[in-house]
């Protein structure tokens, strides 16, 4: 049988059928007296659905004023991580060319001095300070608003800068 | 489609004295209990024959909850708006009686998931699938859930929103029961497609 044919003969099982008995004598024996269904109209003012309507508009403002909320406040930290990576870039760039003149220094060193001294110790201890001085900046460049990281990053720059000198001082 | 098809269906037969049923109304309000006679004489049918497919072909329970659906129907006439024809008002009250009556009948009669069912009050017939059923045996012989959501959808014609919120159940596990409703009806009619 098709799925048309099932729902073809499905529908037509909607029949009326009448009770084996009649069912209105007991009907009738239960709904004997006042007809309790009337309301006053007192009562039909309460079920009118005026007071469901003004609280489902309160909730609707409630809701309302929440949803706006919640886009200014996504708007602000919009703004704040903007102007926090305006600072970074700037704080980044101060730190770079605080360090130029060492860079320079030891890349001139480099070409021109004697051969540095390679200590495994030295070189590790530069590897993964430069490591994570690469890891901060990209931290930073994801969540601007984590400035205090610039800390973190000026110091392990001076302490790679610092090992540096050393090396080369050996 | 199907929201036209389930306005056509959800609607009473049409019946052409239904504009006589607002006057019946009005006096059946007013205590005569024999204005809501004349009511219950002409859309009895109608009613019992959906509380009757709703229990399963049970014929006891379906008088019970027929004169129950009734009598609460008298207990809120003050309520009925006239907003829509009575007859579909009094069937959509007679549905919720009877699925309200079918729920808390054994503590959860309509809260079957996928368990196996007991085939009730059924002849030998219904009993052997092997030998097939006939389409009305095979409706009743299904899990209570699962016989509710096909009967309304399939037989009476209403929406997956309007089953879902009269079972309290989500859209999609309506569309879930009548998948498995159809799915048992073909296996118990012994259909190979």
């Amino acid at each position: 049988m098709s799925e048309f044919e099932l729902r073809r003969q499905l529908q037509g099982l909607r029949q009326e059928r009448q009770p084996g008995v009649d069912l209105w004598p007991g009907i009738a024996g239960r709904i004997a007296g006042p007809q309790p269904a009337r309301l006053s109209a007192r009562q039909r003012a309460l079920r009118t659905p005026w007071p469901w309507a003004a609280a489902a508009g309160l909730v609707l403002a409630i809701v309302g004023v929440q949803v706006a909320n919640r886009v200014h406040r996504a708007d602000l930290a919009e703004r704040e991580r903007a102007a926090a990576a305006l600072r970074v870039d700037q704080a980044l760039a101060l730190i770079d060319a605080s360090y130029l003149g060492v860079e320079r220094e030891l890349s001139r060193a480099g070409h021109d001095g004697p051969a540095a001294v390679t200590s495994p110790t030295l070189m590790n201890a530069e590897a993964t300070l430069h490591g994570a001085e690469l890891e901060l900046r990209r931290t930073l460049a994801r969540e601007p608003r984590a400035e205090y990281l610039l800390d973190l990053l000026a110091r392990a720059r001076s302490k790679r800068m610092s090992l540096e000198l050393q090396r080369r001082d050996a | 489609m199907r929201t036209n098809l389930a306005t056509v269906m959800t609607e009473p037969m049409p019946r052409p004295a239904e504009d006589g049923d607002a006057a019946l109304v009005r006096r059946a309000v007013a205590g005569d209990s024999g204005a809501f006679e004349q009511l219950y004489r002409k859309h009895v049918g109608r009613v019992h024959g959906a509380i009757w497919r709703l229990s399963g072909r049970n014929h006891a329970r379906a008088e019970e909850l027929t004169q129950d659906a009734f009598v609460q129907a008298w207990r809120k006439l003050g309520e009925f708006r006239h907003e829509s024809a009575f007859g579909t008002w009094l069937y959509r009250l007679a549905i919720n009686v009877a699925l309200m009556a079918l729920r808390a009948k054994g503590g959860a009669a309509l809260e079957d998931s996928m368990e196996p069912y007991e085939l009730e009050d059924l002849g030998g017939h219904a009993r052997r699938p092997d030998l097939g059923m006939d389409l009305e045996s095979a409706v009743a012989s299904l899990p209570p859930r699962a016989r509710a959501v096909l009967v309304l959808f399939d037989v009476e014609g209403w929406t997956h929103e309007e089953i879902s919120a009269e079972l309290d159940m989500a859209v999609g596990s309506s569309k879930a029961q009548l998948h498995r409703a159809r799915g048992l009806l073909r296996a118990r009619l012994g259909a190979t497609t």
